[in-house]
């Protein structure tokens, strides 16, 4: 435990892992390597489900977007888990990219559910992404109060496959308020954040995706630059560029770009477990 | 333009003009969208609530057609069956004065006709007192006050034939519409006076049905029902208290109780509650505490109305109750009150079937969330307001701010006669949409419109643009950056027919920032706007 980051700010689901991870890492570092090893993983699945015990089924729901499911744990979302986009700037595309996650999660006649209340989301545009307009619900809250307690709603729902809403400040209270209804409902969160003010707060996303528009010559197809930021269960710092095309299609980059950032960022998975707090760390400061 | 305030009447701005043609007179006026369903909602309420004065209450059922001398297609009139009750009231001038004054503590001024039938009431309320009203409505917008004028407020003579009173008005206050008014009046006639002398027969062959129903409505006592809104008497039940309580726990305990009463007779019928109307007769009984004496503006609540709609039919206690706590807690969070329920009713003023015809043996996905959904919605609802949760719906109309709406997802039908029961998310449902990629290339692909509109749409210091016209430099969030790509422009011309024309040349551009925006310039103001992020 770092001694600038008080107890108090990590996310409840965060002590159990971090107990759990520091003692038997310890013992480990006097045997053989491959055994060690072995242990890591088993130790890791063990946390894995102790964390994801109160999410309904284990199956994943996919992003869509095969080269983001490559880099998911089991290859998709967890449903019942919160997702957090992260916006560098504004016009980057959070929006388009939360619909074109959520379209897969609204499969199987599911409702999506969007908390807008500024009324911007442009129902044209999302009927061109391919968001079955029956099924889209917008909730225009007049308070956060309100906006806080009907996402809560939404969330608990088990007929809402996705809620993307934006989320400015969140307190811990109503954020784990927000992931224990997310895990009784089974839908998909996803909330789109100023990368700034995720910085600063601490996050009870599961997967965090930083986002950077890209630019390139095809003029039909929309580019992003992703960075994972934070991806419980996984390896966090992939870098890649996708691109959505005219027809709400992904596309995925030609380049090997992809590949070395890949490459290049891989971290080592003991060190993350003997270390969770770096980690958050390094998210949180 | 629906309604004009006096201001702009006397600019000569009338309803039903179009927008166009209003701008031209009155280019400073406020606009305000018309909300229709705020209206008929508000019109309902009213009408509830002014069950103080008559058990039958309902309001006017309109047709097919406007009627002439309407600039809204509507309803906008009560109707009280107030048959043996002006004696409790003191006669029948007091019960119009005090329904007059109740109104008007409502917030409305009124124009009130007492008769023996509904179609002389409804012509004398809404012709007899036209220009009165109008003169009235003018004075209290220029003084702010209603103070000195005179209360329309007509009434027939008991002993009077029926209808005579109607005879020196015009022939629109028999309900016509536009085209039979229209043919009369090429006929030289304009009075009800003057349609009385003409032969019967002649009517019938010329003119079609709904003239000669009018007629006989108004004139010869035809029978016309008040179309209520309020419950079936099995569907209402009552219970006045032996001693009025302030206490919350008690009103819980008589709703709960009642509502599991509703449900077993909703049982009986296999319906489901699709509206619920609550009604707390408060008592001034306590002694009122000076402060609180203070803090209570205007008159003393008679009664509370509390109403839930529903999304779809339900007859769950536990659903009902829920829904009725949500406003119930809005009432009595506001303190201690020396008003103290009297009587407590629960009616279920609209109901439908329970069950719901599957549409479609292969249908299973829409209809298996239906239940957790509607739940959802009404819950939603109940909390934020029916206009708080909305769905999407498209329009086809080339001004990109009008080619799609919100649309309450609970809520009144256009004619205030029953509420939408036919769910408005139970349209079929569409092709999954993995099916449909990549296979329909229509007109509106992607990326040609913006994720987030921006409504009104934000002015932009355009700092340069190109011989062609394309932007190429911009002020976006106080820094000037250089605009990489433009693409366009897409020339959007509105038509006249709706109001100040627009054209407008847009273009999606990308920033050096790899923003993507959509800007347009005005082709008339010469001036560039921000319309929407590709957010």
């Amino acid at each position: 435990m770092t001694p600038d980051l008080p107890l108090f700010e990590l996310p409840l689901s965060a002590p159990p892992s971090v107990l759990l991870a520091e003692q038997p890492t310890q013992d480990i570092t006097e045997q053989p390597e491959s055994s060690a090893f072995q242990k890591l993983e088993q130790l890791s699945r063990q946390i894995r489900e102790m964390e994801t015990a109160g999410r309904p089924d284990k199956e994943r729901i996919s992003s869509g977007c095969a080269t983001m499911d490559r880099h998911l744990p089991g290859g998709g979302h967890a449903r019942g888990s919160m997702l957090e986009l992260l916006r560098s700037g504004p016009g980057t595309g959070l929006s388009s990219l939360a619909l074109m996650m959520a379209r897969q999660a609204i499969v199987e006649g599911k409702y999506l559910v969007l908390v807008d209340p500024q009324r911007q989301f442009y129902p044209p545009a999302m009927k061109s992404l391919g968001i079955p307009l029956e099924r889209v619900i917008a909730l225009q809250p007049a308070n956060h109060a309100d906006a806080i307690w009907g996402l809560a709603q939404v969330l608990r729902c088990p007929a809402v496959g996705a809620v993307i809403a934006e989320i400015g400040t969140l307190d811990d209270r109503a954020a784990r308020k927000l992931q224990l209804a997310a895990e009784q409902g089974g839908g998909l969160g996803l909330f789109l954040r100023d990368a700034r003010s995720a910085r600063t707060q601490p996050s009870w996303a599961d997967v965090q995706w930083l986002v950077r528009s890209a630019s390139r010559q095809d003029q039909n197809t929309r580019w992003f630059h992703l960075e994972l930021a934070r991806c419980s269960g996984g390896r966090t710092g992939a870098r890649l560029t996708v691109g959505v095309n005219s027809h709400g299609q992904w596309i995925e980059a030609p380049t090997t770009q992809g590949a070395r950032h890949e490459h290049a960022s891989t971290l080592h998975l003991a060190a993350q477990l003997a270390q969770p707090t770096r980690r958050r760390h390094d998210i949180a400061g | 333009m629906s309604a004009a305030n006096a201001t702009a009447r006397a600019l000569g701005v009338v309803p039903q003009m179009q927008l166009a043609q209003a701008d031209t007179l009155c280019p400073n006026a406020h606009l305000i969208e018309h909300d229709l369903q705020a209206d008929i909602e508000s019109l309902c309420s009213l009408a509830e609530s002014s069950q103080c004065f008559s058990p039958i209450v309902g309001i006017e059922q309109i047709d097919t057609q406007p009627w002439a001398g309407r600039s809204l297609h509507q309803p906008q009139s009560i109707f009280l069956d107030i048959t043996g009750i002006a004696p409790l009231f003191g006669g029948d001038i007091k019960l119009a004065a005090a329904v007059h004054q109740w109104v008007l503590d409502q917030g409305y001024w009124s124009s009130i006709a007492i008769a023996n039938s509904v179609g002389t009431a409804w012509a004398l309320s809404n012709y007899s007192r036209r220009s009165q009203i109008a003169t009235d409505l003018a004075k209290i917008e220029k003084t702010q006050s209603t103070q000195s004028l005179i209360p329309a407020i007509t009434i027939t003579e008991p002993n009077e034939p029926i209808g005579a009173a109607t005879y020196p008005l015009p022939i629109e206050a028999l309900r016509l519409e536009q085209s039979t008014v229209t043919k009369l009046h090429r006929l030289g006639i304009r009075k009800i006076a003057q349609l009385v002398e003409l032969p019967r027969a002649g009517l019938a062959s010329r003119f079609n049905e709904q003239l000669l129903q009018r007629i006989d409505q108004t004139l010869h006592n035809r029978y016309e029902p008040i179309l209520t809104l309020h419950a079936s008497p099995e569907l209402a039940i009552e219970e006045s208290l032996e001693h009025p309580t302030p206490l919350r726990t008690t009103i819980d305990a008589i709703i709960t109780e009642q509502i599991h009463r509703l449900k077993r007779v909703l049982d009986g019928i296999g319906h489901g509650v699709v509206r619920l109307v609550c009604r707390i007769e408060m008592e001034l009984n306590a002694i009122p505490i000076e402060s609180d004496i203070e803090n209570q503006s205007g008159q003393p609540p008679v009664a509370r109305i509390f109403q839930i709609g529903l999304y779809q039919p339900s007859n769950e206690p536990k659903h009902l109750i829920w829904l009725l706590q949500g406003q119930l807690d809005a009432h009595y969070s506001k303190g201690p009150s020396h008003y103290w329920a009297r009587s407590i009713s629960i009616q279920a003023t609209l109901t439908a079937p329970l069950t719901w015809q599957q549409s479609d043996l292969f249908d299973r996905h829409s209809t298996m969330h239906r239940d957790a959904i509607a739940k959802l919605v009404d819950s939603l609802s109940a909390r934020m307001g029916r206009g708080a949760v909305v769905a999407p719906s498209i329009q086809r109309d080339p001004q990109p701010e009008l080619a799609y709406s919100w649309r309450p997802l609970t809520g009144w039908r256009k004619d205030g006669k029953t509420q939408e029961t036919k769910r408005k998310l139970a349209r079929a449902p569409k092709r999954n949409f993995s099916e449909q990629q990549g296979l329909e290339p229509d007109a509106d692909e992607l990326w040609r419109r913006p994720i987030r509109l921006l409504h009104p749409p934000k002015k932009i210091d355009m700092q340069q643009v190109d011989q062609d016209g394309v932007p190429l430099r911009m002020v976006y969030q106080g820094s000037p950056l250089a605009v990489v790509r433009a693409t366009g422009p897409e020339r959007i011309d509105t038509g006249w027919w709706q109001g100040a024309t627009q054209q407008r040349d847009y273009f999606r551009i990308e920033l050096s920032t790899s923003t993507w925006l959509w800007v347009y310039r005005d082709r008339r103001e010469k001036t560039w706007f921000l319309h929407g992020e590709f957010d």
